[in-house]
């Protein structure tokens, strides 16, 4: 469908796909198209024209005479002139067409198809008429010698027809390895500026000298060189690029080839990123890019609560189309062109904020010559992914005797056998809370609209997507919506000025119980299997509980209330490019960007009642809860801007000079400001209006009130040798409103090189060698910082009201004289020299590409060195000092690590497949870490942390479990007298008889220092990989993902830990499997009762939580995603007038293999392991290119 | 071209505004603002009053100061209370003394600045004096909190600046024990004598709550001198655990005479002539004559949560409730219930069997109005409510009368033989000979599982009974915390005269002032009154001092500075007391026993001083840790 179309109402033909004449006719349409502005209407009505064109009844071309004759024009300017003079008009290709010049034809009067075989006749054109359509085409077969003699036999002797031929004209034809016509696959000759591309058919033409080369090449596609030979036909089977060397990267400020890249930079498509179906693109990176460290800790709608960095250097920069911004898992995913991660030193072009590597994401852009309307869709239902189960009566009776018989001191049961028999024989039913709290399933949905396309002189990208996920909720109440708009504009002004406007608006609404995911699961598993969910079973009334939750009751909006969390983003971007005169390649551009956030959340507390049953007087009295009810408001926006202006070179000097650079300065914006406002509420209506003026709160976030401003210098200098040769040398002179005047400027160096070694002789002749295609060398060096240190620590003072107040705890100030009067709170002690810490960044690589694409790989290992990482002396002055310390740029640590990238790729007939992989491995120590001197040294050994890995977890070992009375009088450490077989045994460690501190050691990798398991959160695995299959047969396609971690550990607490951790609580199933009497009422602590065994301790011992008992091996490799697709035959759907239609089956998070049982291995123990559980999701999908 | 010029100027112009990056920030204050108005003198206030180690309803043994969770208080831990979670003893350090020293800076800091400024208020040397005072008694109640939990602890008297000191000066050792209660003694005196007479506000101080702090630390400080065992001298001979016997009375003298200073000025609360009603008042009143020094509380800035955690069962919100269990020792203390000749309540005939009771409140019916103000018994009344406790019901023969359901001192569980009991608020009632039902265990238990009494017995004292059910909720409280009351300091008095007394002095009738500062207090309690100086012993003032001072965090403080808590509380099992309904009788009966739980606790002497924080020392290598640690 990609033929031009001209009209003589046109000046200059405008390339636009095939459609209706009457369309472009409008006038409307016409200046709306001149002033390169498209708006959503014109891209709704195309298809609509397109669908309801009906056909017209036309004249014959050999009856219809002009009168024309042609001077040295052009074969356009001879259509022109015949559309003047008939209802004819002529459709052709642009590229076919345009080197057909220097035409002379003495006037005279001829019908229309005379004319055309006269001036067609020396070319390899043939025409056809179509209605009132001229459509000139390649001719089949066509022949030279035909052609002529055609041309002969019609031409007119009174005419003398000169014509300026071409040297040689080839066609052909281009597809993929599925034998799929291929269109826009670019045709040049090779050390010329001769090109076409290949038409909707993939049928191409073009001018080649007899003994040139013609270059096929394609975004994606691995490019081809193909000698002419003297053939005039070539056929192009076109195949998938494997080592992309042709691929262009996005850098920092700007883009770069991906063969003369010094830095370790990763980068992925929309078409990887998409294979995966999930509502937060972070997700859909999982295991495809290396080095990049993801876990998914939750998938409750609206949290995206996600670990996310890379190489583990911490929460890494995100730059969207060139400005820093915050909302990259708000992004729609199919508006992402790109996103390319800086692991290393090519990152220090960002400066001050760059020590965590930066993650670049580009949006679409539309491309000349291609209006593409396309509609993806996906609709899937969720699954919860490793719940635990609860307790049932019965169980939770038997443990509850447990727990009550394990006293030394002589224990009790609380049920007597009867009681239990009640519930063993269908007197009494133990209740059900699990499905009246949670479904098993819940739906999730999402659909994108795009239209892209443009000319020459403008094009756009439009799109709409609306994403909804709901949750696991049985209310249905919890759930999340989001729309994105996007439009990125780009329209050449004049021939060297480019004009760029990109907008983008999102808006999201999370919708929730009054009661956060985690408190109801809190509440779920706590709940006895003896008391009903609803009072009596009687469902008017909703059941009082042990601890006066009932999960049914916070799960309900109706019930308890509800929050809403709404945010809104609108980033704007307006840029100039101006490519200068007389200086060959230099190029200035300013940009200018202003986002702005808000969020808007709602809070309704709603008092409502449960009941509790007194079965002797028949009667419900009611227990309020949540009262009074309250309404809470708050607002709160985060205005920023950013400015740039650049002066970009780029100039290859004798063919093999290559070298640019780019001066850059940048000033950035960003600031905050909130309030909230609370009232209780005295009407049941959810609005401040129905709150009394009693216990009102009117305040804001002291923390989210703040302005700071970052400027930046920034410099870049490449130089390539014959792309032999590399070299980069880049620099940012950065300044930060964070720090004291004095300390606010620094200087951020980085320098690379890289040796392509294939392209060296010795290489190049050599046969032996001639399968590598690509062998590359490179290493880069940086400096960065990160200036993430709170701001204002120079500045001494007070905060008013005291931050971090808390009406439960200590409280941000007094009652005095019967009102609260805030106080006021201390500054720390101020360190006039704070400033960030710099990170030193290595990274040295090698990049491999073998046999055409069969194989390619990537290796890297970096290590990055910071230094002045902020500390308080805190640690180590006396407290006596009765001040809080200022942060001090004291310590310093050290992240090294590697990486390894496979690919393969290949295709056997029409089945293509590929294969990629990668690797990573991450670990930080530290190397000066700010400590007090310990009273000992032994102490001061097991406390030191200097030169020691940062996640090192201290614990005591496991000697099993006694299995037996005898088993603990033979103990040869120390036992207490409540020791029962079955009770864990911890290891001496250093054999001293007892079991204490000392026998404390590293047990497992996790936490940081020695903080202890459910205090922090755990470090990331060390390891992460990922593997991808691609496969491709006819039509289908195939994408699976797997993707795992691996050098993790994790304990869990509370009631993942024991049964009963809350008072009396129930708990979780798994722990019946325990070791305890054969005779329930049996006294355990009688040396003659007999045990039976099982994997958990008789209930009431539990393991140390940092043991080697209740540490786990939290590693897994998981199907992350498989994707099935069909795309239908291009035959039926041109037919219909689409382009393609593709279904597909989507699945994530399929299958798990670890050794973590009632939980998911990415289910994080902190937030005490209640945290919402991550989703199996099954989704089906369409996409649809019309 | 045109662009490219204006790019350029654009650029240049950019460039060189360079203070671009220094923007002041938008929310921190300085100090001019703070001192040169009575507003921000009273913000800075706020802020040395919010942070005063008071122990309150937010205090606990595990938790320290200002945290809601008041389930392990200090009350759990003296042998007045018991509840589930407290199950054994420990030394009850919450590492009290960072936040200590930060206190002390802010006040050093307020003292050393305040008259910069004093221009600002017209020179006016009454209300400059009057908050250097506040500051310093702020100062001293922190080194009193310091010095009863450490001994010996650094005495900073100035701020201290960092960077600007040096390591080894700001590394300070510690002082002896008695130099800091001298120390507590001078910032008291020079707030007495340089305060007004009123508070500036309600809910600050005046020379009258500095004579009141200076009442209670002497006599602890004297106690020290007096009973103290535990010695620990530093290198210089500095006696850093421990007070010289010597110096015994004139700290007790010290005491008397900052206790008599309140004399006229505050009184017992006598509002309502039922004296039962009087003393549940008492804690409520804010126009009350007897209330020194009160921290207020006020829904929803500033909350804490006892009465949801005390609660009686029946009465829970959603949530907790029965968290402090008093226990049948503790109502045993008291007068006007029926006892055993060794002082144990008489549930049993001469024949050893029970005594039946048509109503459980017929055997509180002369209890004392003070313990029925503190305690909730079982059937009382609360809140409009009749408070059901009941362990089960007794299914067994009433004829001949009821025998003993278990041995005397037996700890095991009851016999299931003759007895319906439930495991669980959750009850299947049960069908007495009459046809009526009777749930097996009271409203508030007893239950065989879960939360509920562990005792027979809920707390009442400062149990607000104004609140509904629906208030029974954590962070909704907001009743008022009276830290010094006035029958503290007569008991303080009382007290310090007997010692006084005990060790000769007689410059004073310090017995005779003795005798009317205890019978002031039993008059109002209503209690039996004295009726010779003579009748007194130390014991009658301590138990006196027990009674009163019950539940308000004391007397765990009153046995340690006695050194009597490893005496008391030895391989102890508290007592309680069951009621039980005899089917077969239509009555009930009382089971006095030891507590189901088993729990046994032991007082550890070491404990006498807490430790020195672990961090504390190896950051200054120059405090010594205290013995046992």
């Amino acid at each position: 469908m990609n033929l031009s179309l001209i009209s003589k109402k046109f000046q200059k033909p405008i390339e636009f796909p095939c459609k209706q004449r009457s369309f472009f006719e409008k006038p409307l349409i016409k200046n709306l198209m001149r002033i390169g502005v498209i708006t959503v209407t014109i891209l709704i009505a195309t298809p609509v024209q397109l669908l309801f064109a009906l056909p017209v009844r036309s004249q014959p071309i050999g009856q219809v005479e002009v009168k024309i004759g042609l001077k040295n024009e052009t074969l356009v300017d001879a259509f022109q002139k015949i559309e003047a003079q008939s209802p004819f008009h002529f459709m052709y290709r642009n590229e076919e067409v345009k080197n057909i010049k220097n035409l002379n034809l003495p006037v005279s009067q001829k019908n229309v198809e005379q004319v055309l075989k006269i001036i067609l006749s020396k070319t390899s054109l043939t025409f056809r008429q179509v209605n009132n359509q001229i459509l000139i085409m390649p001719a089949k077969n066509w022949s030279t010698e035909s052609a002529l003699k055609d041309a002969t036999t019609i031409s007119l002797t009174d005419h003398i027809l000169t014509y300026t031929p071409v040297a040689n004209n080839v066609h052909g034809k281009v597809t993929n390895t599925s034998g799929e016509p291929l269109a826009g696959v670019s045709v040049t000759v090779k050390g010329t500026a001769t090109g076409s591309s290949t038409d909707g058919a993939g049928n191409y033409l073009i001018d080649v000298p007899k003994n040139g080369t013609l270059v096929f090449s394609f975004v994606g596609y691995a490019t081809k060189e193909v000698p002419l030979n003297g053939r005039s036909e070539i056929n192009m089977v076109m195949e998938l690029s494997v080592s992309s060397l042709e691929q262009v990267v996005v850098v920092g400020y700007g883009t770069q080839k991906k063969a003369t890249l010094t830095g370790a930079i990763s980068s992925v498509t929309s078409r990887d990123i998409l294979t995966t179906t999930n509502e937060n693109v972070e997700n859909m990176l999982t295991g495809k890019l290396p080095g990049v460290r993801i876990s998914q800790q939750s998938s409750e709608p609206g949290s995206f609560s996600n670990t996310f960095d890379i190489r583990g250097f911490g929460t890494p920069l995100i730059i969207i189309d060139g400005v820093p911004r915050s909302n990259m898992e708000q992004l729609d995913p199919n508006d992402i062109e790109s996103i390319s991660v800086l692991k290393d030193a090519s990152a220090a072009v960002y400066g001050v904020r760059a020590a965590n590597g930066v993650v670049l994401i580009t949006t679409k852009h539309g491309k000349a010559g291609t209006l593409q309307l396309t509609y993806t869709g996906t609709v899937g239902v969720q699954h919860p992914s490793g719940l635990p189960t609860l307790l049932n009566a019965v169980d939770w009776m038997t443990l509850m005797n447990e727990q009550q018989m394990h006293n030394p001191n002589g224990g009790s049961l609380a049920f007597s056998q009867a009681d239990i028999d009640q519930y063993k024989n269908g007197t009494k039913k133990s209740a059900d809370w699990f499905p009246a709290v949670i479904n098993p399933y819940a739906m999730q949905t999402e659909h994108n609209l795009s239209a892209s396309g443009g000319t020459d002189k403008a094009s756009y990208y439009i799109s709409l997507g609306y994403l909804r996920q709901d949750g696991f909720w049985k209310s249905g109440d919890l759930n999340y919506k989001r729309y994105n708009v996007r439009s990125n504009i780009t329209s050449k002004i004049t021939k060297r000025l480019t004009a760029q406007l990109m907008v983008s608006a999102i808006m999201d609404q999370k919708n929730q119980p009054y009661a956060d995911s985690w408190s109801i699961f809190k509440s779920l598993w706590r709940q006895l299997p003896t008391q009903s969910v609803y009072a009596n079973n009687n469902p008017e009334y909703l059941g009082n509980t042990l601890d006066g939750t009932n999960p049914a009751a916070m799960i309900s909006s109706d019930v308890s209330g509800y929050k809403i969390f709404n945010n809104k983003w609108v980033q704007s971007s307006f840029s100039l490019t101006y490519d200068m005169p007389f200086i060959n390649g230099l190029q200035a551009k300013g940009l200018y960007s202003y986002d702005y956030n808000m969020s808007d959340d709602k809070q309704y507390q709603k008092a409502f009642n449960l009941y509790n049953y007194d079965a002797a007087t028949n009667t419900y009295t009611p227990v309020v809860s949540q009262s009074p009810s309250n309404l809470y408001r708050s607002f709160s926006e985060n205005p920023s801007s950013l400015l740039q202006v650049s002066l970009n070179y780029n100039h290859l000097f004798n063919k093999v000079h290559n070298v640019s650079g780019l001066l850059l300065y940048e000033e950035s914006t960003q600031s905050g400001d909130n309030f909230y406002a609370s009232r209780d509420l005295t009407l049941q209506v959810d609005q401040l209006i129905a709150g009394s003026a009693l216990n009102q709160v009117g305040y804001m976030n002291v923390n989210g009130l703040y302005k700071q401003v970052n400027e930046g210098l920034v410099g870049r200098f490449n130089y390539d040798y014959k792309s032999k040769y590399l070299a980069e040398f880049s620099f940012r002179y950065d300044g930060s409103s964070k720090f004291p005047p004095a300390r606010q400027w620094g200087f951020f160096p980085a320098a690379s090189a890289g040796w392509v070694i294939s392209k060296e002789n010795f290489m190049r002749n050599s046969s032996a060698l001639s399968f590598i295609d690509n062998l590359k060398l490179r290493a880069s060096y940086g400096k960065m910082g990160d200036d993430a240190a709170s701001s204002y620590q120079f500045i001494s003072g007070y905060t008013y009201p005291a931050s971090g107040g808390n009406s439960q705890a200590l409280a941000g100030g007094y009652v005095l004289d019967g009102n609260f009067v805030n106080s006021i709170g201390f500054t720390n002690l101020p360190n006039p020299d704070i400033t960030w810490y710099t990170a030193n960044m290595f990274d040295a690589g090698v990049d491999l590409d073998m046999w055409h694409g069969l194989l390619g790989v990537t290796v890297d290992v970096f290590n990055r060195n910071r230094h002045g990482l902020l500390a308080t002396e805190l640690l180590s002055l006396p407290s006596t000092l009765g001040a809080g310390l200022p942060q001090e740029n004291l310590n310093s640590d050290q992240t090294s690590g590697f990486e390894v990238a496979i690919s393969h790729k290949n295709t056997i007939g029409k089945f293509g497949y590929s294969v990629s992989g990668n690797f990573s491995y991450t670990r930080t120590r530290w190397i000066n870490y700010i400590q007090s001197t310990a009273g000992n040294s032994y102490q001061n050994w097991l406390d030191n942390l200097n030169n020691r890995y940062n996640d090192i977890w201290w614990g005591y070992g496991s000697a099993g479990q006694y299995q037996s009375f005898t088993n603990i009088i033979n103990s040869p450490t120390f036992v207490s007298r409540s020791t029962l077989p079955g009770d864990y045994i911890e290891q001496d460690w250093n054999g001293d008889g007892v079991i204490d501190a000392n026998d404390l050691h590293p047990v497992a990798i996790g936490y940081n220092g020695k903080v202890s398991q459910g205090s922090a959160t755990p470090n990331p695995p060390l390891i992460y990989f990922g593997l991808t299959l691609g496969a491709t047969y006819k039509g289908f396609d195939l994408n699976a993902l797997f993707q795992g971690a691996a050098m993790v550990w994790i304990s869990y607490p509370e009631l993942l830990a024991q049964p009963f951790y809350f008072n009396g609580g129930s708990g979780l199933s798994q722990f019946t499997n325990d070791w305890h009497p054969a005779d329930p009422a049996a006294d355990p602590y009688d040396p003659n009762t007999r045990w039976i065994p099982g994997y958990y301790a008789y209930t009431g011992s539990v393991a140390d939580p940092n043991s080697e008992q209740s540490v786990r091996n939290a590693s897994y490799l998981r199907l992350k995603s498989l994707e099935i697709g069909y795309t239908l035959p291009k035959r039926l759907t041109l037919k219909a007038g689409i382009n393609s239609v593709r279904f597909y089956l989507n699945g994530y998070d399929l299958l798990t293999f670890t050794g973590i049982k009632y939980v998911d291995p990415e289910h994080p123990s902190d937030l005490y392991g209640y945290v919402y559980p991550l989703n199996k999701s099954y989704n089906i999908g369409l996409s649809v290119d019309f | 071209m045109k662009i490219i010029k204006y790019l350029f100027i654009v650029c240049i112009s950019l460039l060189s505004a360079c203070n671009k990056l220094n923007v002041p920030p938008l929310n921190i204050i300085k100090d001019q603002d703070i001192f040169n108005s009575v507003n921000g003198i009273t913000a800075y206030m706020a802020r040395m009053y919010s942070q005063l180690p008071i122990e309150d309803f937010k205090y606990s043994a595990d938790h320290g100061f200002n945290n809601w969770n008041y389930i392990k208080n200090i009350n759990t831990y003296s042998g007045e209370g018991v509840n589930k979670n407290v199950t054994v003893l420990t030394n009850g350090n919450t590492g009290y003394w960072a936040d200590a020293y930060t206190l002390i800076r802010e006040a050093n800091y307020f003292i050393q600045t305040l008259p910069k400024y004093s221009a600002d208020y017209n020179n006016n040397q009454t209300q400059l004096n009057q908050w250097i005072g506040e500051a310093r008694f702020i100062r001293a109640f922190t080194y009193f909190a310091l010095v009863k939990r450490y001994g010996g602890v650094p005495i900073i008297d100035s701020v201290q600046y960092y960077p600007g000191e040096s390591l080894n000066e700001l590394q300070v050792s510690r002082n002896s024990e008695e130099e800091v209660y001298d120390y507590i003694a001078q910032d008291c005196d020079s707030a007495i004598k340089y305060m007004n007479a009123t508070s500036e506000q309600k809910g600050r101080a005046n020379k009258y709550v500095a004579a009141a702090l200076k009442s209670t630390a002497m006599l602890f400080a004297g106690s020290i001198a007096k009973y103290n065992q535990i010695q620990l001298f530093d290198n210089s001979g500095k006696h850093l655990l421990g007070i010289p016997a010597n110096k015994a009375d004139s700290f007790f003298k010290a005491s008397y005479e900052a206790s008599l200073l309140l004399e006229g000025h505050y009184s017992l609360y006598r509002a309502n002539p039922d004296k039962y009603q009087n003393y549940e008042n008492l804690f409520f009143d804010d126009n009350s004559p007897e209330n020194i020094f009160v921290k207020y509380y006020h829904y929803p800035d500033v909350v804490h949560s006892y009465d949801a955690l005390e609660v009686p069962f029946q009465q829970t919100g959603p949530g907790y409730s029965s968290y402090l269990n008093p226990t049948l020792n503790f109502v045993e203390l008291f007068d006007g219930l029926p006892k055993n000749a060794d002082g144990t309540l008489k549930t049993k005939d001469a024949n050893g069997k029970y005594i039946l009771y048509q109503h459980r409140m017929d055997l509180f019916a002369n209890a004392e109005p003070r313990l029925r103000a503190t305690v909730i018994f079982p059937g009382d009344e609360f809140r409009g409510q009749q408070i059901d406790v009941r362990r089960g019901i007794y299914t067994g023969p009433v004829a001949g009368g009821i025998s003993s359901l278990i041995p005397d001192g037996y700890t095991g569980p009851y016999s299931a033989a003759n007895l319906v009991t439930s495991s669980s608020s959750k009850q299947t009632p049960y069908t007495l000979p009459d046809g009526t039902k009777m749930n097996p265990a009271g409203l508030s238990g007893v239950f065989t599982s879960g939360v509920y009494t562990r005792t027979g017995f809920y707390i009442r004292k400062y149990m607000d009974s104004t609140k509904t059910q629906a208030d029974m909720l954590l962070h909704h409280s907001d009743q008022h915390w009276i830290v010094f009351r006035y029958a503290e300091i007569l008991l303080n008095r009382a007290e310090a005269d007997y010692e006084l007394y005990a060790d000769g002095q007689t410059d004073v009738n310090y017995l005779q002032d003795a005798f009317n500062c205890i019978n002031d207090i039993r008059d109002r309690a209503g209690a039996t009154l004295l009726a010779d100086p003579n009748e007194l012993t130390i014991d009658t003032i301590r138990i006196e001092r027990k009674k009163e001072l019950a539940f308000e965090n004391d007397t765990w403080w009153d046995i340690k500075r006695w050194r009597v808590a490893d005496q008391e509380i030895n391989n102890k099992i508290y007592r309680i007391l069951n009621p039980f309904y005899a089917a077969n009788a239509g009555e009930y009966f009382f089971d006095a026993r030891l507590e189901e739980n088993n729990a046994r606790f032991t007082f550890n002497p070491i404990w006498y001083y807490e430790p020195i924080p672990g961090g504390e020392l190896t950051k200054d290598p120059k405090l010594i840790q205290n013995p046992g640690y």
